[in-house]
């Protein structure tokens, strides 16, 4: 079964028309042919009976008159019958009467018992001679088989003949009879086959039959139809899926572009972000150390930045930086890579150093570029910037340390008064790193009250009478003992920290002096330092007022000290809040004059009640002529304004004598009183003869 | 098988083969009378009996009684004597000696044609092949056995038939033997 599963269908069918018709037709010949045998066998029989018969009749009287010659002519009539091979008439008794054989040896020696059957290969019968109802004897009749034999041979050979020719009749008729079944199903099976080769589902099968593959067909092409209808559909679909997929294939890439910009660009600013510095930084080096050239990274963070951003807003800040970045970009090569690195800090890759001072000049140009004012949603802002530079492969050969190496020296930069560039060192390193702990410090002390008030006394120039004093912010910490103002002051600046000091020092000064400023016996005034950053706050005079009336502390007593860069070229416009601020009854008085440049004419404007000259140009008089001329000009024209004038860092009788001399009103300095605390004020308060003091009258 | 006689090996062996010869006689007076069809009404007046007269004296009266009751186409034989051939009305067949044969002539001429065998034993005559009054058969000697001669004419005229078997072992004798 397995291997007519291989044979085509056309052949199938013929096997199975041919085995069927010839199964029958073999069976139909072999009923033929037994029946041919058995009926032939029997007409023989029959045959030799009623030879048998005939011979014995005419053998009656022979045989009843016992006449032997009568007897042998009938047996003899006998050689006429071509397949007669022997005759015998027997006795009643069994003894033979009279033979004949056609050759010798034929007959029997004695009568077979059956009447009929084979002998010696030829057939025999045994018929008794009955005369008058009595048995006179019998005849025996030998027939020769081979007539017998040819006659079934030629009948088997007829047979097999028309056998074969039946069978190849019927292969004929099934060769062409087959094809009414294979024709259709060979005609669908060829449809389908084209149609899963060419993919064409418009085709359809031929319909040959109304019968069951009719039925098939129909089916079969109805199939096709639907598929050809999903197959439309699917098509459709996946044209708009490609058309989708492209769509967003667009998409994606402009999104991966944007991505990759991003991941290499600052959004804000459009400038390389650190990831790009730190890579075109590499290759530099890289480049560099090939060619034994030299290259300079410079780290830029903008002044007093945070103090903008946390004060007027991210908004006004961030286009601050834009406008920094793209003066910034002016000011270098193309060659060289400016990155925004995160907030306010900047970074420039300065390749192909030819000389040292190129870097230098680079460092002045931006610093030049930033200093001029910006001006942002109507405020000028005014702000500097503090550059530290490190050069390869002098101070570090790999990336990290540039970058870190420059970022120290740019903090150097801010400690030396900001809006300047400072070539790195080695030994800034130990400070970067003091500088670090110190400023998670003074967060701590902030936070915890940590630090101290100090009072530094003022007193008038001639009676030495006690006018007022200086409120000093001081900090001693645990582990490090009193830390310099003079350190933790610019830090605090820097970090943002020096709003909440100058307010801490301002609410607390209050408190500790309200009873003694509010004596209406004593005259004593108390200044308070405040930061410029202060200024740029809108809700200065709101603060101010508050402390004020928290602490009951009366204006008039109070003064407040501001430095002179707050009116400097670019400043903003503070003259607005220092109007407030003295309606409280404040006196405002400038600090550290004479450090930056103030405009005279503009000093005019704004409402001040006293000038402080800086502690440098007290330092020196009776030795630098040019010290001692700027402040007798400074007495003199704070006097020509009606401005009163402090010296500052009063320390010998020679400075002390020469601000007298020129009218200075008020001193302050070592000469006259260290700071100290409330307590230790206080007792000197009722001891007011000062050795020091005594030392000068004397 | 018929054996001839054969003479003469003593008186008892005379005897025997003269008993042995009458016997064959007696046998094939049977077997004639069974190739011979009588027509229905003579035998069944009889009584389903097949009537066997002797003429006078015959030597074979012994010899005929071993065939008394034997049948003959389901006809018992009866073996009767008749002196005069007036009497043989009931015979249905009637065997004549030799001897008797000048005597049966005279009386055989007024003889009417009726349906009766007769049969004369000319065994012991010299001559044969011919016609004799009132004898339908004849046994005549052939050779070294025992023949009979038909006188076929007078036995139908006789209204008597004989099978063809029988006349093919037969001489037929009489006017129509040669047609």
């Amino acid at each position: 079964m397995k291997r007519l599963g291989k044979t085509s269908i056309r052949k199938k069918l013929m096997f199975m028309l041919l085995l069927t018709s010839s199964s029958v037709l073999l069976l139909s010949a072999l009923g033929f042919a037994a029946n041919d045998w058995i009926s032939l066998r029997r007409a023989m029989f029959e045959r030799l009976h009623a030879q048998a018969q005939i011979i014995g009749n005419n053998s009656i009287a022979a045989l009843t008159f016992g006449d032997p010659e009568s007897a042998g002519n009938t047996l003899a009539s006998l050689k006429n019958e071509a397949d007669i091979v022997a005759a015998a008439l027997f006795s009643h008794e069994g003894q033979l009467f009279v033979s004949y054989q056609r050759e010798p040896n034929s007959l029997p020696k004695a009568l077979p018992k059956f009447d009929s059957g084979t002998l010696n290969g030829n057939f025999f019968v045994v018929s008794p001679i009955v005369f008058d109802a009595k048995n006179i004897g019998s005849i025996l009749v030998i027939s020769d088989l081979s007539h017998w034999k040819n006659r079934q041979m030629f009948h088997v050979v007829i047979g097999s003949g028309v056998f074969f020719l039946s069978l190849l009749l019927a292969t004929l008729l099934a060769s062409r009879l087959q094809r009414w079944v294979s024709e259709p199903i060979l005609k669908l099976a060829e449809t389908a086959r084209r149609v899963s080769e060419e993919r064409d589902y418009g085709l359809r099968a031929e319909k040959l039959s109304s019968d069951e593959i009719g039925a098939l067909v129909d089916d079969f092409n109805g199939m096709l139809s639907q598929i050809q209808l999903r197959d439309r559909e699917l098509q459709k679909a996946r044209d708009q899926l490609e058309d989708k997929v492209q769509a967003r294939t667009l998409e994606l890439t402009e999104l991966a572009r944007q991505l990759e910009h991003q991941a290499y660009h600052d959004t804000l600013t459009g400038l390389a972000n650190r990831v790009t510095f730190d890579d075109h930084l590499r290759l530099a080096i890289d480049q560099a150390r090939r060619t034994g050239q030299r290259l300079a990274v410079m780290f830029l963070d903008l002044d007093r930045f945070k103090i903008i951003n946390d004060t007027l807003g991210h908004a006004i800040g961030d286009k601050l930086l834009m406008q920094v970045s793209q003066r910034l970009a002016t000011c270098i090569r193309d060659s060289d890579t400016l990155a925004r690195l995160g907030g306010d800090e900047f970074a420039v890759l300065l390749t192909q150093l030819r000389h040292d001072t190129d870097a230098a000049e680079v460092a002045r140009k931006l610093t030049a570029a930033v200093a001029e004012p910006v001006l942002v949603d109507g405020y000028s802002l005014h702000v500097t910037t503090s550059i530290g530079i490190s050069i390869f492969p002098e101070d570090g050969d790999g990336a990290e340390t540039l970058v870190k190496n420059a970022d120290t020296a740019m903090y150097r930069s801010k400690d030396r008064g900001r809006n300047q560039c400072t070539f790195f060192s080695l030994e800034m390193n130990a400070r970067a790193v003091r500088r670090l702990a110190l400023e998670t410090k003074l967060r701590q002390a902030i936070d915890r009250n940590a630090l101290s008030i100090y009072y530094q006394p003022r007193r008038d120039t001639c009676s030495l009478a006690l006018v007022g004093v200086e409120a000093l912010a001081r900090w001693h910490d645990p582990e490090e003992g009193p830390i310099s103002p003079a350190e933790f002051i610019p830090l605090a600046e820097e970090c943002g920290l020096i709003a909440a000091i100058d307010e801490w020092v301002l609410e607390h000064a209050c408190r500790e002096m309200l009873s003694w400023c509010s004596d209406p016996d004593t005259d004593v005034r108390l200044a308070v330092n405040l930061s410029p950053a202060q200024f740029i706050r809108k809700d200065l005079y709101q603060v101010i007022a508050s402390i004020l009336e928290r602490t009951g502390f009366p204006g008039r007593k109070l003064e407040l000290e501001i430095t002179e860069s707050l009116f400097g070229p670019g400043s903003i416009d503070v003259c607005v809040v220092l109007e407030q601020i003295r309606e409280l009854g404040i006196e405002l008085s400038i600090d550290d004059f004479g450090t930056a440049y103030s405009s005279l004419s503009r000093l005019k404007q704004l409402p001040l009640h006293t000038l402080k000259i800086d502690r440098s140009f007290v330092r020196d008089l009776g030795h630098d002529p040019d010290d001692e001329t700027l402040v007798r000009t400074i007495i003199a024209m704070a006097h020509h304004l009606n401005l009163k004038v402090v010296a500052e860092g009063v320390e010998t009788n020679v400075q002390y004598d020469y601000v007298k001399r020129y009218g200075c009103d008020t001193v302050q300095g070592f000469l006259f009183g260290k700071p100290v605390p409330y307590r230790q004020l206080l007792k000197e308060r009722h001891n007011p003869a000062f050795a020091n003091v005594d030392q000068v009258s004397g | 098988m018929l054996l001839l006689m054969s003479w003469p090996f003593g008186v008892e062996a005379i005897a025997a083969e003269t008993a042995r010869v009458e016997r064959v006689k007696a046998a094939f007076v049977l077997n004639i009378a069974r190739f011979v069809s009588w027509p229905a009404e003579a035998l069944s007046e009889r009584g389903g009996r097949l009537l066997l007269c002797l003429y006078r004296s015959n030597p074979l009266t012994e010899a005929l009684a071993t065939i008394q009751g034997e049948e003959v186409v389901g006809h018992r034989i009866e073996i009767g004597r008749i002196q005069s051939l007036a009497d043989s009305g009931l015979c249905h067949m009637l065997l004549i000696d030799r001897n008797e044969l000048a005597y049966y002539s005279s009386e055989a001429a007024s003889l009417p044609e009726r349906p009766m065998l007769t049969i004369a034993d000319l065994t012991e005559a010299d001559a044969g092949g011919q016609a004799r009054p009132g004898i339908l058969v004849a046994l005549v000697r052939n050779g070294a056995r025992i023949g009979f001669e038909i006188d076929l004419a007078k036995s139908r005229r006789a209204g008597l038939r004989m099978s063809s078997e029988l006349l093919k072992l037969a001489t037929i004798v009489g006017d129509e033997s040669i047609p």
